[in-house]
This record gives C-alpha cells, structure tokens and sequence, in this order.
C-alpha cells in the first residue's frame, strides 16, 4: 500500500465502514467549502478496483449518502472480482486451456477454402 | 450450433461465499515461481520498469478518442502512471486502437504497429475497434482491428468512458507482470 495515502488517510480520514472483505472506506473529516467530501478505500491486500461490492460502490461513487443496506435475496450471488488472467478465468467451450475440444458443428456451416 | 450450456469453469460454482477476495484473484499479478531467485528478481525489475512507463501511440481514430483525450487529462491524469502519449512508433510501447479501423486505414495501422519496437502490446478500444461494433456491416470497415494486430487488452463500450480505458491500462500492466518476462 503507498504509503502517502496511508498517510493522508491517517491525517484527514474519518472511517466509514468496512465491507465484508475487510476493506475499509474513509471520508474526508474536513472538507473544503462547498466541495463534498472526498470518499476512498483502502483495500485489503492487493490493489484492485473491482474489489469493491456493489453496495460500497454505489457509496463511492456518490450515489448513495451511505452503503446501500439492502435485505439479501436467495437469489443474489456474492460478488466477485475481476478473475481475468486467474485460475478461475472463463474459458468458453473448445478453448485450448479446455482441451480444445470443439463439439461438432451441426453441417450447415461451410467454411470458405482458399484457392 | 456447436455451443454447450453449462460451464464448469464457472467460478461461482467453484468459489463458496465468503472467501478471502485475494486468494480469488491469485495468480493475477505473479509471475512463475519456479524459475529461480535471479531471474524472478530481474524480471520484477524488468516489470517494473515496462509497467512503470508505457508510453501509448496516440492512434485516435474516431470518438472513442474523446475518451481517450479525457484520460490523459487532469481528471484520470494517466500521466501518473507513466503513461505519456508519444507521436512516434518507434517511442513508443503500446497502441491503443481508438475507433472505427476502416479498410483504408487499416495498412497503415498495421504499419505503425510493426514499426513499435519489442516488447510491444495493442489495447483495443470501443465497439468498433473490438469487432467492428455499429459499423459490423460496412461495407469499408475492418470488423475487428484483432484481424491485423494482436490484441491484448479490449476494453468494451461504445465510447468506453476514460475510467474504462484507465483500468484497462492497469489490466494490461497486470498482464505484464503476469507474463512478461525477458524470455518472451
């Protein structure tokens, strides 16, 4: 984590809140007059913006006054972050990391062959 | 037609709720570890260095250049990251495909792209620079600029907003440190 941000977190942060993945969002205590206060995160371990969970980022982005504290359906999935370049990656059927094994293709598709 | 439902490769289906976000995204910014403390010391510094400084060649093509103008300005500052737009492919590091690539322009696209010098990467951005977007069926534009150079990062949106290109910068450095070594 840089360290000028720690710092500035420690002289003019106030926290508001941790989110269930340990990250922790500040706000300014003294903001200038007639601008808002500045929001930021401090994330738990590596850097990654899309580390943030919906209900956070609606915060952060100044949609909400606080994190949205919405009941929690069966149907809802946790989040996520962006799993590109990771094991957990998607890799649509037939790619080369899946076997390359592509399913036949049902015959009314003819490729062009070059002459 | 060829296309089965279902993916193992899910992660939801292989994540239970509650993990810890970072043992998820393992594996984004390590580089190999069985490669020996030398190398893996020269290549965190060689990463360093190429992330550190990737100067883009300014190739704005159409509106998604706005954007791209918006993200070297004080707002996004891509500055601060090193990244400083550059006139001259062969300054340069990166491309990134900002627009519609039309037949006539794609030669010299391909041009500017061979004369980057190694190691080089290609960001595509917008619609139109991903798959040819809203201009697909054309009669005169290349559906995809990954028909002629080779793409690492696409950045989706129809113009992607500068934040978009933003973090598709920071992917590509991710990317970097995650493959780039001095044994490409």
């Amino acid at each position: 984590m840089i360290t000028g941000t720690l710092f500035n977190t420690w002289r003019n942060g106030r926290q508001v809140g941790t989110d269930e993945y340990g990250n922790r969002y500040f706000e300014e205590k003294a903001p200038k007059a007639g601008a808002r206060a500045r929001r930021w995160v401090l994330y738990k371990g590596s850097l990654e913006a899309s580390k943030v969970p919906p209900a956070w980022h609606a915060w952060m982005h100044y949609t909400t006054d606080a994190p949205v504290q919405a009941e929690s359906r069966t149907w809802q999935k946790s989040h996520l972050p962006n799993v590109t370049g990771t094991e957990h990656s998607y890799l649509p059927p037939g790619h080369d990391l899946r076997g390359g094994e592509r399913s036949k293709a049902t015959g009314d598709y003819e490729p062009w062959q070059p002459v | 037609m060829g296309v089965t439902s279902g993916n193992p490769h899910n992660p939801m289906n292989l994540i239970p709720p509650g993990t810890d976000q970072d043992l998820i995204l393992k594996g984004v910014d390590e580089t190999l570890k069985e490669k020996g403390f030398v190398l893996s010391s020269v290549d965190a510094l060689v990463n360093w260095a190429r992330t550190g400084s990737l100067w883009p060649m300014t190739f704005g093509l159409a509106c998604c250049a706005v954007e791209m103008i918006h993200a070297y300005m004080p707002r996004y500052d891509l500055d601060r990251m090193g990244v400083v737009p550059r006139p001259s492919p062969r300054q340069s590091d990166v491309m990134i495909v900002a627009g519609t690539v039309t037949n006539k322009m794609a030669p010299a696209v391909r041009k500017v792209y061979d004369q980057m010098a190694e190691p080089r990467w290609v960001i595509s951005m917008g619609s139109c620079a991903n798959g040819g977007g809203y201009y697909h069926y054309s009669y005169s534009v290349l559906r995809g600029c990954d028909r002629i150079v080779p793409v690492d990062v696409y950045v989706p949106g129809c113009p992607p907003t500068a934040e978009a290109l933003v973090y598709g910068i920071m992917q590509l450095q991710k990317k970097i440190r995650r493959t780039g070594t001095l044994r490409r």
